[in-house]
């Protein structure tokens, strides 16, 4: 009985696989294949003009890279909008999270705030790049126009697509625009997942309010920071439309290196265009960079938050792990 | 506690003057999400030249131009509106798929017991920390090497394997899928294909229409892939327009532009307004992983 049983089990277990199959052969297709090929590519010297079975073994694109003072430019640009953007976006959405979550707080409206806030997340990333642009564009744009009534631009003929630090700041802000919503809702949403006995308790201990964010809010919050962290920067890493469609990369700073190219514009530029060869290799090798800096940095996010994260993940897992079992 | 209920209940509208100072201050958070927005509206009514002389307030207001904007925009060969459509159908059918294959996967792995089950499901975990970009050129490469350059099958295709849109509907189906109705459908005969159909389906059916939200927005607004492999404007999908409006830089036709971005835009924005509570909730459900 007991076998016959048993047997049952795994005819019905072979549907799960063929149900997961489709997924994992359209994965090996498009994604795994051309990562293995990239890699491959990464090792070689081929480039647009040549047939790719003609390309020869040769490590040179990762040593020409390192000491390329453009690609390293593009590693710190990438960092920089980065940071400029991701450190307010999370002070103003943890800010407005709690806000939202707040008990005793009896603001009106916080239904509608947060779907407005949301709302530049969903909007075509090239169309709002485009749209900036011609915001801030010198002399037509309207928000230039205004900024300058306003002082906030004090050169009357200051062009803010000429000015490093002017465009890498108007990406970081767009950037910002776009993603501040998205954290809010997921924080917002961790928020009020914690027991609310925990906070009576403090209460009654005599813990202020501030006292009991910072020991029960935060600890508690530490796996979603993390997954936002975590997101934000593998995300943040590859940004690709708004430096492009804003400044093409530009503007173009001493040295032959360039003010806001990111990690993902340098390769579609060595790649794709500018006037070069189309140098597959090279753009495979910035890849295989690219993707082991988000590893290297992944991995320092983990060290850093992990500990609480990780304990949490396995005390979810449990309960997982016997309804599985329950349930085949 | 009393003396805290007696505060609330004064003042305007129930809100007390910390509320009141709270809601000023997320009404200019407000403003400034829907300020560019606005103006992308406004300066798609007003001719170039009116864009061009304006300035202050008056750029606020609306015009009556929009229509000879989307008229021009046509006239120098923007076929904004087969774009529209190119977007339409690849973001429709990407969602079909997505939604549909990546249910069935989460199914298979709530569902059923087998042989490498764990390893897969780590694998498709790990596939969310891989950048997309390390695969870029090798999938340009295999899309030339398959002879799929210049056609809509790559950009759809891949939509089958979403690990993200999986991880939710297996989140989603863990709380909800019970062995019980299975088993019932079993006894009666039923083959594993038409239970998945006709019940596991239904069930996901809220998780389902919240993914389906998101990967249409996500194929929508996909441009860098439409961006490397269509070549022929008949085929361009409403980012690859965009890309091609903002290349036009010689005697930029603001009106036209701003026109153009309404059109990729506004659909969007109707559709997220008509879901937004979904998506909301979606967003929050997706984030906690509990």
């Amino acid at each position: 009985m007991a076998l016959f049983a048993k047997k049952r089990k795994l005819n019905y277990g072979i549907y799960g696989f063929i149900f997961v199959l489709p997924f994992f052969v359209v994965f090996l297709i498009f994604q795994l294949y051309p990562i293995l090929y990239s890699i491959i590519l990464s090792f070689t010297n081929y480039q647009g003009f040549m047939d790719v079975k003609d390309a020869t073994f040769t490590f040179s694109q990762y040593t020409d890279l390192i000491v390329n003072p453009r690609f390293l430019q593009s590693i710190v640009n990438t960092f920089i909008i980065w940071m400029i953007n991701f450190v307010p976006q999370v002070v103003v959405s943890f800010l407005f999270a709690a806000l939202f979550t707040s008990v005793n707080l009896k603001m009106k409206g916080a239904g509608v705030f947060k779907i407005v806030y949301y709302l530049p997340n969903i909007v075509t990333a090239a169309s709002v790049a485009v749209l900036f642009k011609n915001l801030f564009n010198y002399p037509d744009g309207i928000i230039d126009k205004l900024f300058k009534a306003m002082g906030v631009f004090s050169d009357p003929t200051y062009n803010i697509v000429r000015d490093a630090w002017g465009t890498r700041i108007l990406i970081s802000f767009i950037q910002f625009w776009r993603y501040f919503g998205y954290t809010l809702l997921i924080l917002a949403a961790a928020m009020m997942g914690i027991n609310p006995t925990y906070y009576e308790a403090a209460t009654i201990d005599g813990a202020s309010k501030v006292k009991s964010f910072f020991s029960i809010t935060l600890p508690l919050l530490r796996p979603i920071v993390l997954y936002t962290l975590i997101t934000s920067l593998v995300g943040g890493l590859q940004m690709f439309e708004i430096p492009y469609l804003i400044c093409d990369g530009g503007p173009m700073m001493a040295g032959g290196r360039w003010a806001t190219e990111t990690i993902s514009v340098y390769i579609y530029h060595m790649a794709f265009e500018g006037g070069y060869t189309n140098d597959y290799a090279l753009a495979s090798a910035a890849s295989v960079y690219l993707f082991l800096i988000v590893l290297v940095f992944s991995f320092i996010t983990f060290k850093f938050f992990g500990d609480q994260a990780f304990g949490l993940e396995k005390k979810e897992k449990q309960p997982k792990k016997s309804k599985e079992k329950e349930d085949v | 506690m009393k003396k805290k209920n007696v505060t609330a209940r004064k003042g305007l509208w129930g809100m007390g003057v910390k509320d009141w100072i709270w809601f000023v201050i997320c009404v200019l958070l407000a403003f400034m999400c829907l300020f560019p927005l606005w103006l992308m509206l406004s300066n798609s009514t007003r001719t170039t030249i009116q864009i061009q002389q304006i300035g202050g307030a008056e750029s606020l207001l609306f015009s009556t131009h929009f229509f000879d904007n989307v008229a021009s925009l046509l006239n120098k060969g923007f076929d904004i509106f087969g774009g529209f459509f190119n977007s339409l159908f690849i973001a429709i059918t990407s969602t079909v798929l997505c939604v549909y294959f990546s249910a069935l996967t989460a199914y298979g792995f709530v569902g059923y017991q087998f042989i490498g089950k764990k390893v897969l499901f780590a694998v498709l975990m790990a596939t969310m920390l891989i950048p997309g970009q390390l695969g870029m050129i090798g999938w340009y490469q295999l899309v030339v090497d398959l002879g799929m350059y210049d056609s809509w099958t790559p950009l759809i295709l891949p939509s089958i394997a979403s690990a993200t849109t999986v991880f939710f509907l297996k989140q989603y189906l863990e709380t909800t899928y019970s062995k019980d109705l299975v088993e019932a459908a079993r006894i009666d005969g039923a083959k594993e294909f038409y239970t998945f159909n006709t019940i596991i389906l239904p069930i996901s059916a809220p998780a389902l229409a919240t993914q389906a939200i998101f990967s249409f927005v996500y194929a929508w607004n996909n441009y860098l892939p439409p961006l490397m492999i269509l070549n022929s404007s008949s085929k361009y999908t409403l980012p690859i327009w965009i890309h091609q409006l903002n290349a036009d830089t010689h005697e930029v036709d603001f009106g036209a532009l701003y026109a153009g971005l309404v059109i990729t835009v506004f659909p969007l924005v109707v559709v997220y307004l008509v879901f937004s509570r979904f998506i909301v909730s979606g967003i929050a459900l997706g984030g906690v992983k509990e």
